[in-house]
């Protein structure tokens, strides 16, 4: 369990270092996005080119990754983002983390750029860096397939066309979908000449107290399987979420002109297109699906960004998208938001067919498609839309004020936060920029949580209302810090508490999955205390890189456009009341009013390093 | 009264159709949740936990707050209400 080792491998002069993050580190960061963070803040300087072979590429398993706890397949990938300059960071499933351990790793260190396209070939305690021109162009699906003929059956990481070319927003893939997919980390893998990370392992992970694991993942089994939510997220998947935002009024729809589209893209629909339902390793849920288009997916973002955000109505050709996004390595997230953004520029005038090439509109699926190769290729018009949200400085300043991002970042997700307050302050302060999986506090939505449950979850004094802005610092503090804490621990987020469910793996469970496979000790405030470590010092990071209050905020259209529809209709972000809402969160991490870390803080973290 | 619901799912698998205009005599969430797993028996364990409370699992807007936000299963009804029960869920 803690005999793993870390890979340091530097491209640039072709060594390969094997040592081991020490046990005192393991305890302040666990693994996961903890360590990851704490590596990144040592090893990269404010000043670098993320494009550039001083940037550190980081894949990094969290502490239970690969062990029978449930849901145990996470790795986070890390480095400087390419999209946004500051911290990137995206966590991701399937079979490459569990098998990555299985080979003797927990965490590759990956820095400077090969000389020529390479691969890591990583097995049993060995790390080779190998030629991969035969690999170079293919797509993400293709390459893995190509690694298993030649390797035998070995699981990759792997960048895409869209990686290779240094798009902004390229992924990093692993199987047909699964995908570290946020801040542009495939790119980091292109500039690198990386192709992937292959590896193989059958050194199986040494468990503390193995009868007591049994029994403890049992009883976590069989609690997580009595939930309501298991059973519909393995039968439906997130496409239900489509439904449910849509019917609310809160789907982002062309660009966020519009806060509500078609039925056509339901979960009743997306499921006739489902071939079958799987799950990544060590998965209970199975909320996967592969669909009959040759692909897997799509999701809920999918649906949303990819069909709602760009008036697509037709459920197969968003699917079609969606795979697409999936083979060239393409985050949908940003994908879906970039072309919504221009195709609403162009029809204000604020770019034109002189730029673009083409007439820009909604609804127009081979436009979408068209533009979706050419980004990946950095062919034309593609070429400007893969520098992401840095086309503010050639589209001008006006084109911001219709940018649905925050501190560069395209949101993440398809539900449009000008309703539920609590979303909104986190999608504004996560860490990595509009992310709903730093902090989403979907416990403000049951509206039948006793109150006594409700304040012991978040705090006292957390209103019932989601429009309202009082004390809605408390669920995002609580969410932030408890999905730092699983994100280092490898877990997903669908069995995270607090994220589906009031139930599920809470600092009680973690503190008991730590122990009976480590044998280590953690009190529940230690466990919470390594996520707040991990906020503080993204948050480090992200100063170095020049971010201040000015930055946690969010997209104009928010604040000063009520929602147009449904339920939702003339709700909006009130600026003034957001502005004390950011104090309050401030106060309550204990930042400074301009939301930075205090210096004593600052001392005892950087003590760490 | 004449009440309009929209159910997503699982309710409307359990009812059969996404859309109700319901006749309602009562006058709150309650009698009207009574009234509905009375008239659609498989609703029941959509809306009820073994124990017969309402479950967590159902959340139900009345116009533009859900009932978390006004007065829980206790919320008053009048005429022309619109009503949207939709299941918690979060994700990506």
């Amino acid at each position: 369990m803690l005999n793993r080792k870390l890979g340091i491998i530097d491209l640039s002069k072709r060594k390969v270092k094997i040592t081991q993050t020490p046990d005192n580190l393991k305890k302040a960061f666990l693994g996961g996005r903890g360590l990851n963070i704490h590596y990144l803040y040592d090893m990269v300087k404010s000043d670098i080119d993320p494009l550039g072979p001083e940037n550190v590429l980081i894949f990094g398993t969290g502490f239970l990754t690969g062990t029978l706890v449930p849901n145990s397949s996470r790795f986070n990938v890390s480095a400087k983002s390419p999209e946004t300059g500051i911290l990137g960071d995206a966590n991701c499933g399937g079979y490459f983390a569990a098998e990555l351990r299985y080979a003797g790793f927990d965490r590759l260190i990956i820095l400077g750029k090969a000389k020529e396209p390479s691969y890591l070939h990583v097995t049993d305690g060995t790390i080779e860096i190998k030629g991969a021109k035969e690999y170079w162009g293919l797509d993400t699906t293709d390459v893995q397939l190509a690694f298993k003929k030649d390797l035998g059956q070995v699981e990759a990481a792997v960048c895409g066309v869209a990686g290779e070319n240094l798009v902004r927003f390229a992924c990093v893939r692993t199987g047909v979908k699964n995908a570290a997919g946020r801040c542009g980390l495939g790119a980091v893998m292109g500039s690198k000449n990386l192709k992937a990370v292959v590896t193989k392992g059958t050194q199986g992970i040494e468990i503390a107290h193995p009868e007591k694991m049994f029994e403890v993942v049992e009883e976590l089994k069989d609690y997580l399987m009595s939930s309501k939510i298991t059973p519909i997220l393995g039968s439906v998947g997130t496409p239900l979420l489509y439904e449910v935002s849509n019917a609310f009024g809160a789907i982002r729809t062309k660009n966020s002109q519009l806060n509500a589209w078609s039925d056509t893209l339901n979960a009743d629909v997306v499921e006739t297109f489902v071939d079958k339902m799987i799950g990544c390793s060590s998965c209970f849920v199975h909320c996967r699906h592969r669909n009959k288009l040759g692909g897997e997916g799509p999701e809920y973002t999918a649906l949303g960004l990819l069909g709602a955000n760009l008036g697509i109505e037709d459920t197969a050709h968003v699917i079609e998208l969606n795979n697409i996004c999936n083979e060239l390595g393409l985050d949908i997230s940003s994908s879906g938001t970039i072309l919504a953004w221009v195709f609403e520029l162009y029809e204000r005038g604020i770019i034109d067919k002189k730029m673009a090439g083409e007439k820009l509109r909604f609804g127009d699926f081979e436009l979408a498609k068209s533009l979706l190769y050419k980004i990946s290729r950095r062919e034309g018009f593609g070429d400007i839309l893969a520098e992401s949200t840095r086309n503010v400085e050639r589209f001008g300043e006006k084109s911001k004020d219709y940018l649905i991002a925050v501190k560069g970042l395209p949101q993440s997700d398809p539900h449009d936060v000008r309703y539920m307050k609590a979303f909104a302050l986190g999608i504004a302060t996560a860490s990595r920029g509009a992310d709903h999986l730093r902090s989403r506090p979907t416990l403000e939505i049951f509206f039948n949580l006793p109150k006594e449950v409700r304040e012991r979850i978040y705090g006292k004094g957390v209103t019932n209302d989601p429009t309202s802005y009082i004390a809605k610092e408390k669920p995002v503090y609580f969410s932030d810090n408890i999905f730092a804490a699983i994100d280092c621990l490898g877990i997903c987020k669908f069995i995270c508490h607090g994220f589906n469910s009031p139930h599920y793996v809470d600092y009680a469970w973690m503190k008991k999955l730590i122990h009976c496979t480590s044998g280590w000790q953690f009190k529940e405030k230690e466990i919470e205390a390594v996520g707040k470590r991990v906020i503080d010092i993204e948050r480090m990071f992200n100063t170095r890189e020049g971010i201040t209050r000015k930055d946690d905020t969010l997209p104009k259209r928010y604040f000063d456009d009520p929602m147009p529809l449904k339920i939702a209709k003339g709700h909006h972000i009130d600026r003034k009341e957001f502005d004390k809402l950011l104090t309050r969160y401030y106060k309550i991490r204990g930042w400074d009013k301009d939301g930075q870390v205090k210096k004593e803080r600052v001392r005892e973290l950087e003590a760490l390093q | 009264m004449k009440l309009a619901i929209e159910l997503t799912k699982p309710f409307s698998d359990a009812v059969g159709k996404r859309e109700l205009e319901v006749d309602f005599d009562g006058r709150s969430v309650e009698e009207l949740l009574q009234h509905m797993t009375e008239k659609y028996p498989k609703l029941r364990k959509e809306i009820y936990g073994e124990t017969g409370e309402v479950t967590e699992y159902v959340i139900v807007f009345v116009n533009d707050k859900p009932i978390s936000a006004l007065d829980g299963t206790d919320t008053g009804l009048k005429n022309g209400d619109k009503l949207l029960f939709f299941f918690p869920i979060s994700g990506g």
